[in-house]
């Protein structure tokens, strides 16, 4: 029992974190119809910066709220120099896409610039403590971070649904132009809808970091991977999808890999891409993604 | 909208397939070689590097689980580039060094390693540091005819690995796994459960100690094999190891995710305080203690463990003075200088960069009948036509399997009271 308690928050600690980078790249995705190969890096650029805040002497968790905002700042800056410039997602996707690997490239080897190739050492957001929970010692980062993703859920939940910003952001997603010509300023909306994945981004970052020790340029690829194949369990244009998503795979590859003896951790990537391909052969759309509805 | 929506799905999957193959391309490296030989010398080997200027590469880890100990490698090679150059460099030209990051990880090895071979057009490679890796870039040097030389790889099943091209001066773990035993049965432990990443050093390490501790009477009561993956937890894998009951514990890693196995070890009760915890070179970093908790470096003290000898019984040798006065941690040290010399001498002994001559070459200085332990001297010797035997700063090389030693000599240490590295006093020599 005790092992599998901890087996089973092992899996929500690292599913959080899929989940988490999962909501940054849904949330671009619903905005501007685009993939931003480049979330995890962005995310990994901003944690470089916390790093520095943590660095002249601010405690770890004060520096990953900043870097919250900072994480806003980066990708609204890099929506309106950069996408914008393109026509945005729905006009050319393949350019769009093409600047995110670019982009990729170019903000891993600028972080080797800045910042030295050596990673750098960063502790628990949360402290070291534990908390007994079924007789297994859970760790309080690991309940911190879940918390942290239950908050992003509900903040979110509420903009997109209760709030103007919210309306504005559906409604550009839905149609472009019509919310443009209702008065929707498309560019502006965009921005935030970057700005705001920029910055949930950052809170991946920071918890990769933080689970890692270490502040590494190259932390965030694995976790993109499991991101992508989260959201697309999950369906590309739900958050709560990717968020479940990310948890389910989390879940599903701990707990396959403890107990099923011929998957074992040689084949630890499988099962959550399994399910994943399970999934899109019944639900192309993904769990909660909605479906498209072709005329005949 | 529809088709666009299409459309940007393709370009999604292109875009993954994409980053998936700039991260795991491994099998085209030989399609980009350029030809052009340009003095004559050049053989079927050449990539365009055969110019006798010996270009080396290095690949350590300036990121990832190993970086702490980046400089420790590093700064060897720099030492015996500046020693060859002093002495009038390889081929009448000065050597030339080009610093590569192998990431501690296989995909990030492979971009450096393409980097270097295609376009910086290097010679040889000193590296790289984690198992892993070398695994993974060991099938590219026999196609691409690039000798290359870890001193720090310990995996067993690297030996005879990148088709003759792979040497390395770091004893295997078929060696470490049996002085590790040795030195637990030494402590009179009866039964131990392994907790080891699950990558070539980690498994193959966990194969060879679980043998040796059989030979040795001593019970393994768990193998638990760990993914170090970005954002993974330990708690279940550390639990799983603990429920087996064992009277010690062994655990074979690196810096960073070793130190989040003991962060889960001491928050499961069962830390350095309260139970025999032994590990092996990979753990042996003076930041580990610092890495576990900032603020108390302490919580590492009592573990125990062997690493390859950073100043081997009998051997004297000039590096060690100099690379003390660096004051940087000996891990692995003497190891990467000796491949940097080994390597310059291979080229001189070879008379051309050409990579299929310098690893004919290679094993050929560590069996001659002339002593000698500096690149000028070994150097003047090759120059008179002599065979020469090179006794390095990490082993005399008096047994050498073609690729690797056949003789390992390992330092056994622990962390003291404050976290820091302390010698236990005791090499442990193991012959196979």
């Amino acid at each position: 029992m005790q092992l599998f308690v901890q087996r089973v928050f092992d899996g929500l600690q690292a599913g959080a974190i899929y989940a988490i980078l999962a909501l940054a790249i849904v949330i671009v995705f619903r905005a501007s119809g685009m993939l931003n190969i480049a979330q995890g890096e962005i995310a990994m650029f901003t944690t470089f910066i916390a790093w520095n805040l943590f660095d002249v002497g601010l405690p770890w968790w004060a520096s990953s709220v900043a870097s919250l905002v900072i994480g806003f700042l980066v990708g609204a800056v890099l929506y309106r120099l950069l996408i914008v410039r393109l026509g945005g997602g729905h006009a050319s996707p393949l350019a769009v896409v093409m600047v995110t690997i670019g982009l990729f490239l170019m903000l891993n080897d600028g972080a080797a610039v800045i910042w030295g190739t050596t990673a750098k050492p960063v502790p628990r957001i949360f402290g070291t403590g534990r908390v007994e929970i079924f007789g297994a010692g859970v760790a309080v980062q690991v309940l911190g971070l879940l918390a942290v993703l239950g908050v992003l859920v509900v903040v979110f939940g509420l903009l997109f649904q209760r709030t103007k910003l919210g309306l504005a952001l559906r409604a550009v997603t839905s149609n472009q132009e019509s919310a443009a010509l209702a008065g929707i300023k498309v560019t502006t909306v965009l921005m935030i809808g970057w700005g705001l994945a920029g910055a949930i981004g950052s809170v991946a970052g920071s918890f990769t970091a933080s689970g890692n020790f270490a502040v590494d340029r190259n932390m965030m690829q694995i976790v993109l991977i499991y991101a992508f194949a989260a959201a697309t369990l999950g369906g590309f244009d739900s958050p709560l999808g990717a968020v479940l998503g990310g948890l389910i795979i989390g879940l599903v590859s701990e707990l396959v890999v403890g107990y099923v003896a011929i998957v074992g951790p040689d084949l630890r990537l499988l099962p959550g891409f399994a399910l994943v391909i399970i999934v899109l052969l019944v639900r192309p759309q993904g769990m909660f993604g909605s479906p498209k509805v072709v005329r005949a | 909208m529809r088709s666009k929506q299409l459309r940007v799905l393709f370009a999604a999957v292109a875009a993954l397939a994409l980053v998936a193959s700039a991260c795991a391309d491994d099998d085209d490296a030989d399609d980009t070689t350029t030809e052009a030989p340009d003095n004559g010398e050049a053989t079927g080997g050449d990539r365009g590097n055969v110019d006798g200027v010996l270009v080396l590469g290095s690949m350590v880890p300036q990121t990832g689980d190993l970086s702490v100990i980046v400089e420790s490698l590093q700064v060897p090679i720099d030492i015996a580039i500046e020693e060859i150059n002093e002495a009038g460099g390889v081929l009448g030209e000065e050597v030339v060094l080009i610093q590569g990051d192998d990431g501690t990880d296989p995909s990030v090895a492979q971009t450096t390693y393409d980097q270097l071979v295609n376009s910086e057009n290097v010679d040889a490679i000193i590296g790289p540091a984690p198992s892993s890796v070398a695994a993974r870039v060991t099938e590219s040097i026999g196609t691409d005819q690039v000798p290359m030389c870890s001193g720090s790889t310990t995996a067993a099943d690297l030996t005879d690995a990148g088709d003759g091209y792979f040497f390395r001066t770091a004893p295997g773990d078929s060696l470490q796994g049996p002085a590790l035993a040795e030195l637990i049965a030494n402590d009179r432990q009866t039964s131990v459960a392994i907790v080891a990443r699950n990558d070539d050093y980690g498994s193959g390490f966990a194969d060879e100690l679980g043998t040796a501790l059989d030979g040795s009477g001593i019970d393994v009561t768990e193998t638990v094999l760990y993914n170090p993956d970005s954002g993974t937890g330990y708690d279940a894998d550390v639990q799983q190891a603990i429920d087996s009951d064992p009277e010690a514990v062994v655990v074979i890693g690196f810096n960073d995710d070793g130190a989040q196995i003991l962060s889960a070890m001491i928050g499961a009760g069962a830390g350095p305080a309260d139970i025999p915890i032994y590990t092996a070179d990979g753990m042996q970093s003076d930041e580990l203690g610092a890495t576990v908790d900032p603020d108390d470096p302490s919580v590492v003290a009592g573990i125990r463990g062997t690493a390859p000898a950073a100043a081997p019984e009998g051997i004297e040798h000039p590096f060690q003075g100099i690379f003390a006065e660096t004051e940087l941690p000996t891990i692995f040290s003497p190891y990467y200088y000796d491949c940097t010399i080994l390597m310059a001498l291979a080229v001189e002994a070879a008379g051309t960069d050409e990579g299929s001559a310098v690893q004919a070459a290679f094993a050929g200085n560590l069996e001659g009948d002339n002593d000698c332990s500096s690149f000028a001297e070994c150097k003047q010797l090759l120059e008179d036509g002599e065979t020469i035997h090179y006794r390095g700063a990490s082993s005399t090389f008096d047994s050498w399997l073609t690729m690797e030693p056949g003789t390992g000599i390992y330092d056994t240490w622990q962390y003291d009271e404050d976290g820091e590295q302390e010698d236990l006093g005791n090499q442990i020599s193991i012959t196979l």
